[in-house]
């Protein structure tokens, strides 16, 4: 395909899959075609910024709360409801139902947000995995990840299933599974892990075994040791 | 997925209570997802709005019709690209020049540019004719190739429209070296 061709068709945003790989190459093999070429991407980036700038400004306004008329008598009647809820959890056990719902939350599918559908039999396999854990449909996902964990052996397949079942609410079923797994890379997998373990025995009413996963995610340097303070803060 | 479509459409009508529905909807499970890499929060913040955006102006300009895949997948790999751009931006102490980064998987490229120099070409489009900015425009931001935008200029053919934009081009070339002097 002719160079100007690839470059229309690459920022009119109606590229092939092959047309972008020609373009690709040729950014590496064509010195003055490249230097044309990032001249033109400068002038996007400058355009869309412009363009941008007011979008952007009404999304960061979503991030800011809304600011509401006073209404002394609902804050009143709420505060009432609060200090009877109050009275009500004082020294009594910390509802672990209620803090499990609050915390779990499926792991995010960081392995294959894949965009096209194009690929062998195993990617296949793969995105359909993910797809039925992106849309939430745990009993699908854990069985095709089972499937495709024990055809790979990869680390991240057993982690989604095990997820998987205690996002369908097969809590000790994802226990067993957790805990008796070997991972291969510990590093990826090991406290988050804890952490869910934490919550599932929360989940089951377990709270020195919740506490103990727990701890392990409290004492590392993950974004979740946070999450994890705060929660073993509210069992004690 | 229908009601992605559905929010997908609306956006199509420009429908901006849309945009603040996906931002709002999405914004907990990206900012999880995004604590995994090293990025700071302000970084996730504004990637997020950018993520956004791109969303926004690839279902205007047409680059997105339907999805193949629940639109979390969709933004969350554009994310993923933007990130791993913060990433490397990171470790650097300056800008490369000339260096185009590439993603098959959204198929972007992406290059870095100093706040001066976006200010400065910033400033030279300011400078440019009503007609060469809308020419820019289309092919650079709405996405239109040369044939849509000949009819939606009403050029008389294409090649006539190709001149005009070699000559936008080359002007705004004159006033960025202009600005550097």
């Amino acid at each position: 395909m002719h160079k100007e061709e690839l470059i229309e068709q690459y920022f009119s945003g109606h590229i092939s899959e092959e047309a972008f790989l020609q373009l690709k190459t040729l950014l590496e093999e064509d010195d003055a075609f490249k230097k044309e070429f990032y001249s033109q991407l400068e002038i996007q980036k400058a355009i869309a910024q412009e363009k941008q700038a007011p979008l952007k400004e009404r999304l960061k306004k979503l991030d800011q709360k809304p600011i509401r008329k006073i209404n002394w008598y609902r804050y009143a009647a709420a505060a009432a409801i609060l200090i009877a809820i109050g009275f009500i959890f004082y020294r009594s056990q910390p509802n672990f139902e209620k803090l499990y719902a609050a915390n779990f939350e499926a792991y995010p599918n960081v392995i294959a947000p894949t965009v096209r559908d194009n690929g062998g039999s195993e990617e296949d396999e793969i995105a359909t995995a993910f797809s039925y854990y992106d849309n939430r449909r745990y009993a699908d996902a854990a069985s095709a990840f089972e499937k495709l964990y024990k055809a790979k052996s990869k680390d991240y397949a057993f982690f989604y299933y095990s997820i998987s079942l205690m996002a369908m609410g097969d809590t000790q079923k994802s226990i067993t599974a957790l805990e008796n797994h070997d991972w291969t890379e510990p590093g990826n997998y090991q406290t988050i892990s804890h952490w869910y373990l934490g919550l599932a025995y929360l989940k089951l009413q377990n709270k020195e075994k919740a506490k103990a996963h727990l701890e392990k995610v409290a004492h590392t340097s993950d974004p979740l040791a946070k999450k994890a303070t705060e929660l073993l803060k509210k069992l004690e | 997925m229908i009601e992605d479509q559905y929010l997908l459409d609306k956006l199509k009508q420009n429908d901006l209570t849309a945009l603040d529905k996906a931002y709002l909807t999405y914004k907990k499970e990206f900012f999880l997802f995004a604590r995994t890499f090293s990025v700071s929060d302000d970084d996730i913040a504004d990637i997020y709005q950018d993520t956004i955006i791109s969303l926004y102006e690839n279902v205007t300009s047409g680059k997105l019709n339907t999805l193949t895949s629940s639109l979390k997948t969709y933004l969350f790999a554009i994310g993923r690209f933007k990130l791993y751009r913060q990433i490397e931006r990171n470790q650097k102490a300056s800008y490369d020049e000339q260096v185009i980064y590439s993603s098959e998987e959204v198929q972007l490229f992406d290059i870095d540019m100093s706040e001066e120099r976006k200010a400065l070409l910033k400033n030279a489009i300011r400078r440019l004719g009503d007609k060469c900015r809308q020419i820019l425009d289309l092919y650079y931001y709405k996405g239109m190739t040369l044939d849509e935008a000949q009819q939606f200029l009403h050029y008389s053919t294409k090649d006539v429209l190709k001149n005009q934009k070699s000559r936008c081009l080359k002007q705004l070339k004159e006033f960025v070296k202009k600005g550097y002097a």
